[in-house]
């Protein structure tokens, strides 16, 4: 009985919760940027070019998408982190096939074994890489001594949450007691989440709850990286143009 | 009642957003020179990132204020100072960042909060006053400026009403004797082209850039404005400068210290240099001497100068011997960001290592193209058999004038 309680809570009340943490949380950082006082830097890149538009497009893709600066430093490293949010992206990118931004049928040209592939068993080996090296950059912060001693408590609590909702997402697929029968939760008005089958009840709303504790968590730990790295890559790229101003 | 670094609100909003956007990766540790040497972790760059982050959310959390536990102390402060004087300024951190964050920005920005509030290493308020009274940080006679003139013995030091061209000397250069065979080449090489110049003479102060590095931006709007004076009195179309620090202060510093775009270009000499050898004002002639280039980080990082330096040196030699630390990622000499004021010792470390990297080249010289890092290097240097240089003395030598 708590099991169906506890999945609406996640499904239909912890939604709400989680748009106004994550909105005010949000607003909060871009209102205390854009209200402090404006950085030399910024005052020295002058007139606004497409020229220096194009340089801050090229250092995101660059630095941000395939961390290009890791690369020319830290091999393994760039190596685990391209796999973990190329993988994380794989994610995040099948999910929105629930919320029907996109569908298999789409690619039935590409046959029906490529479909149950797509389906059944990527997402297993992309949920298993992504866990595995989130493992490994846990177990780098608690075991490396100068990464331990920068870390933060909101550090080790974004990569837990993380984990915790990779790994019981994963928990949806294996511990499979599906029932046939479609599933439609709407969490939103218009967020409409549609499975082919019942994932287990008690997987899913784990799943369904740290997955919204890490978008509440976003503005408020290093996960905000994933929106503000954007825009610190793209100044940097934008400071490189200056800089060939001579 | 007064608080404990109160103006730490006062922080820049993009440096605020770097700052939250920081995720502790800690990549920057293993490039960043002091680093690597004292092997502290609160002089990682990301830790001192995180040490300003939390004393900026003691004093904004709301939560914080809540609980009581909002108040800085004054030990919390002086590890932030001591993290933050033990930086060459570098910028290699900004290199080594995966967001690109500008770090000498945010680093200089942590250095005016602590000034503001009256911290400041007591090895820096002598360099902080001599700055304030005697418009230069090693305390000099005003009147002492142009001695190197004497010094060197140039026979045709030009001092004009009106020129074209105004050479900026930097303080460096005008006082350490090490550096004083700079100015002198580069006024040899602009006699050699007949060049409408000028000295500013005792007129010139410090460029403001030791000023900024320490947070005192008042004294550096001051001696803004009297060099920019100066300048324009002579009616000057270029100034010209032989310092990196300068160049980057005049260029990039100036028009915001000053409140207005001054009415003169500034042109580092090796970019000088490099238009005449393009027109062809300049033939140099080609020899075979083992020369690496030490690029220096204020020119690199920080100016974007890296293949004039190099297009210059390949016409001087055919041995022209790369570092693998070059360009952006060039390691640091240690003698930036006012470290030889405040740790010395660490500052020795980091251009031994540097002076060793070079030496893996078996070079006859090293060449470079700031006097901080040819005196720091220098130094090192002094138990080798190698020589270290500005690349400005090499092409005058080359040219025959020196």
């Amino acid at each position: 009985m708590w099991t169906g309680f506890f999945f609406k809570f996640v499904c239909f009340k912890l939604p709400y919760v989680t748009l106004i943490v994550v909105i005010v949380g949000l607003a909060n950082r871009f209102l205390s940027w854009l209200t402090k006082r404006k950085a030399v830097a910024l005052k020295n890149y002058g007139e606004k070019s497409l020229r220096k538009f194009l340089w801050a497009i090229r250092f995101f893709l660059t630095d941000m998408v395939f961390l290009r600066k890791l690369l020319y430093q830290k091999k393994l490293l760039w190596f685990l982190l391209i796999l973990f949010h190329f993988s994380a992206a794989a994610i995040l990118f099948g999910h929105l096939r629930g919320f029907g931004v996109w569908s298999l049928n789409w690619l039935n040209f590409m046959g029906e074994e490529w479909i149950v592939f797509l389906k059944e068993e990527l997402p297993v080996y992309l949920a298993f890489t992504s866990f595995t090296v989130l493992l490994l950059l846990l177990g780098r912060r608690i075991f490396m001594v100068k990464e331990k001693k920068i870390s933060s408590l909101s550090d080790y609590l974004a990569i837990s949450v993380l984990l915790l909702s990779i790994l019981t997402g994963l928990g949806t697929r294996f511990y499979s007691t599906f029932s046939l029968s479609p599933l439609t939760i709407e969490f939103l008005p218009g967020l409409v989440l549609k499975l082919d089958e019942q994932p287990p009840i008690i997987w899913a709303s784990l799943h369904f709850l740290f997955t919204q504790i890490f978008f509440m968590a976003i503005p408020y730990t290093k996960l905000l990286h994933i929106i503000s790295g954007s825009l610190s890559s793209a100044f940097y790229g934008a400071y490189r143009e200056v800089l060939t101003e001579k | 009642m007064f608080e404990i670094l109160d103006k730490i609100r006062r922080v820049s909003g993009k440096v605020l957003m770097e700052l939250e956007t920081c995720t502790r990766c800690s990549i920057c540790a293993d490039t960043c020179p002091t680093y690597l040497e004292v092997k502290e972790p609160s002089l990682v760059p990301g830790g001192r990132a995180a040490l300003f982050l939390r004393l900026y959310r003691k004093k904004t959390s709301l939560i914080r204020k809540l609980l009581g536990n909002g108040e800085i102390s004054e030990d919390e402060v002086k590890a932030l100072l001591q993290s933050s004087y033990n930086c060459t300024l570098c910028g290699r951190c900004m290199e080594a960042c995966p967001f690109g964050f500008q770090t000498v920005e945010m680093w200089t920005e942590i250095r005016l909060i602590l000034y503001e509030e009256g911290f400041l290493p007591n090895e820096l308020r002598g360099l902080s006053q001599n700055l304030h009274d005697q418009k230069n940080p090693y305390g000099m006679d005003p009147s002492t400026r142009i001695d190197w003139v004497d010094y060197t013995g140039l026979e045709e030091p030009s001092f004009k009403d009106k020129a074209k061209i105004v050479y900026f000397v930097g303080c460096t250069s005008s006082f350490k004797a090490v550096d004083q065979e700079i100015p002198y080449a580069a006024s040899l090489i602009l006699n050699h082209v007949k060049a409408d110049w000028t000295l500013l003479g005792e007129e010139e102060v410090c460029c403001g850039g030791p000023s900024i590095m320490h947070g005192d931006i008042r004294t550096a709007i001051d001696l803004a404005r009297k060099n920019v004076n100066e300048i324009e009195k002579k009616n000057a179309e270029v100034v010209v400068v032989t310092c990196p620090t300068c160049y980057r202060v005049l260029k990039w510093e100036y028009p915001r210290l000053i409140g207005r775009k001054p009415r003169f270009n500034v042109t580092f000499f090796l970019q000088y240099i490099h238009d005449l050898l393009k027109k062809g004002t300049l033939n140099l002639k080609k020899k075979d001497e083992r020369i690496t280039y030490h690029d220096p980080c204020e020119l690199s990082r920080h100016s974007g100068f890296m293949k004039e330096a190099r297009e210059i040196i390949k016409q001087l030699t055919t041995n022209f011997l790369e570092m693998e630390e070059r360009g952006v990622h060039t390691r640091c000499c240690g003698g930036g960001g006012l470290l030889q004021a405040t740790h010395n010792d660490v500052r020795l470390k980091i251009s031994e290592k540097r002076i060793r990297q070079a030496l893996d080249l078996k070079p006859a010289i090293i060449a470079t193209s700031c006097p901080t890092c040819k005196m720091t290097l220098h130094e090192a240097s002094l138990n080798h058999d190698v020589k270290v240089l500005d690349l400005v003395e090499l092409v005058a030598a080359n040219l025959g004038v020196m």
